[in-house]
């Protein structure tokens, strides 16, 4: 018997146990055949049979991995299509925005200082050398690279605080501004005694060196801080203003340069901080 | 023999599309600022002057992107000089709040801007496309006895992509809303905006 017959045969035969198919009899290859046909009939009349066979496939371990692999792709694929941009994310309110009366500054910073060179260096050596595992090691391997520049040059910004050096600076700015009454730091102790109208929140999600673009683009550097920034109203709810920023104000140098000379990677991060915050003071002022 | 040759040329072209570079001409064009605070300045007679400073070697293109060791150089250059581009948006955005631009000076003018590129420049890297302009500024009362003091000035612009499949590295349009944002801290700027208000 060939084996896809035997296999109906097995399905008929299974079927014929719950009573309601006489597959047994079969003896022909016409009867057998019939018998196959019948049985596949039966089975697609019946909805949890075909559910049973999609889990009895998937769970067959090639073809769970199949499976996954082509849904991570799908997915890979339409998350192609997902971008983010910097700029306003959300119109200032500027009627609320007018009434406020105290602020309060908040600035949480995400990650510590960060190098981002190496990786993104555009270099198919690794995807060509061994497909996609080649193209993760090399990514690895560039990530590491990174790593090991942030932690030669982490000295460098020995007493620098970023969290500080914007906070300080934005609580200034908005101070000399004289359009609120009241602004104060939000992490301060004891905390303020004046209840703030809004927080402008500062989110730093990632500052330090990164490529200075142009010739050598990986080579050369310079000071960029990656924010989101609002301000929440102080009973909560929508925001009255929103943007995310990618600052990069600085002058691109060679990247050993930083680690090199004196006291320059703390000064370039300042004054990318602080024009920075300038610029949100700015901002702040211009819509009141 | 026949059998090697194929592969031989196939690494030949290769070989030789990596040396090449293939320019593509962009337009870069300025979309103005929604609520610039510009309309909110007394009226003026501005003079715009750019001049160009930008490294040597940023001079020939405004972004350059290679996807490997393997592919060819595209050079993006843009159809008006970046002076240009930007002298233009400038012009464009006075005149549109209120303010009469001339390019020559005259007795009319009242303010002078001077503005000196340092960066017009986008870039694909990683899994952004970013674009970045840079300059000093100097703005001066034409009345004014002492000389004013150049303060900088950056616009940036990015673009992440999640999935870096659909990258096209096409700089326009981050340098459009790049300039967009050069121009809305200019006109942020407390030097900028005190001179103004001083008249």
């Amino acid at each position: 018997m060939k084996p896809a017959i035997q296999i109906a045969m097995q399905t008929a035969e299974s079927n014929n146990r719950d009573g309601d198919f006489a597959a047994s009899n079969c003896r022909s290859d016409f009867d057998r055949g019939a018998a196959t046909w019948n049985a596949r009939s039966r089975r697609r009349d019946t909805q949890p049979s075909r559910n049973q066979f999609w889990l009895e496939l998937l769970s067959k371990p090639a073809c769970s991995q199949t499976a996954t692999l082509l849904l991570c792709f799908v997915a890979w694929l339409l998350c192609g299509c997902v971008t983010t941009t910097t700029g306003e994310k959300t119109k200032p309110d500027r009627m609320a925005i007018a009434q406020l009366r105290t602020v309060s500054v908040q600035v949480e910073v995400q990650r510590d200082f960060t190098v981002v060179l190496a990786r993104d260096e555009l270099n198919d050596v690794g995807y060509l050398t061994g497909g996609i595992f080649g193209m993760l090691a090399q990514e690895s391997a560039q990530i590491n690279a990174d790593a090991k520049t942030a932690e030669r040059m982490r000295p460098r910004l020995e007493g620098f605080d970023s969290q500080t050096v914007l906070r300080e600076r934005l609580v200034a700015g908005l101070q000399n501004t004289g359009c609120f009454s009241s602004v104060t730091d939000a992490s301060a102790t004891p905390a303020p005694t004046v209840e703030p109208d809004a927080v402008l929140v500062l989110r730093v999600k990632c500052w330090g060196l990164r490529t200075g673009m142009g010739k050598d683009a990986t080579k050369r550097a310079q000071a960029v801080i990656d924010v989101d920034v609002f301000l929440r109203p102080r009973e909560g709810g929508k925001h009255l203003w929103a943007r995310a920023d990618y600052f990069a104000g600085g002058a691109a140098r060679p990247v050993d340069d930083f680690s090199k000379t004196e006291g320059l990677l703390k000064k370039e991060i300042g004054e990318a901080f602080s024009r920075y915050a300038d610029r949100i003071v700015n901002e702040i002022r211009f819509m009141r | 023999m026949k059998h090697h040759l194929l592969p031989i040329a196939t690494v030949l072209v290769l070989a030789i599309a990596g040396c090449t570079g293939i320019t593509h001409k962009i337009n870069v064009r300025y979309a103005p600022v929604e609520q610039s605070p510009l309309a909110t300045l007394k009226p003026a007679t501005v003079l715009i002057q750019v001049e160009d400073q930008r490294p040597a070697e940023e001079r020939g293109y405004v972004s350059k992107w290679e996807g490997g060791p393997l592919d060819p150089t595209h050079r993006f250059v843009t159809r008006e000089s970046p002076v240009e581009i930007l002298r233009s948006a400038l012009r464009q955005e006075f005149q549109r709040n209120g303010h009469r631009v001339v390019d020559m000076p005259s007795a009319e003018v009242e303010i002078n801007i001077n503005i000196v590129l340092q960066r017009f420049i986008g870039a694909v890297v990683g899994a952004d496309k970013m674009a970045q302009i840079q300059a000093e500024v100097s703005v001066r009362k034409v009345r004014a006895t002492e000389a004013a003091t150049p303060f900088p000035v950056a616009g940036t612009y990015k673009t992440h992509y999640v999935g870096i499949a659909l990258i096209t590295a096409d700089p326009s349009n981050e340098l459009a809303l790049a300039m967009q944002d050069f121009v809305k801290n200019l006109a942020l700027d407390s030097r900028f905006l005190e001179t103004f208000e001083q008249r």
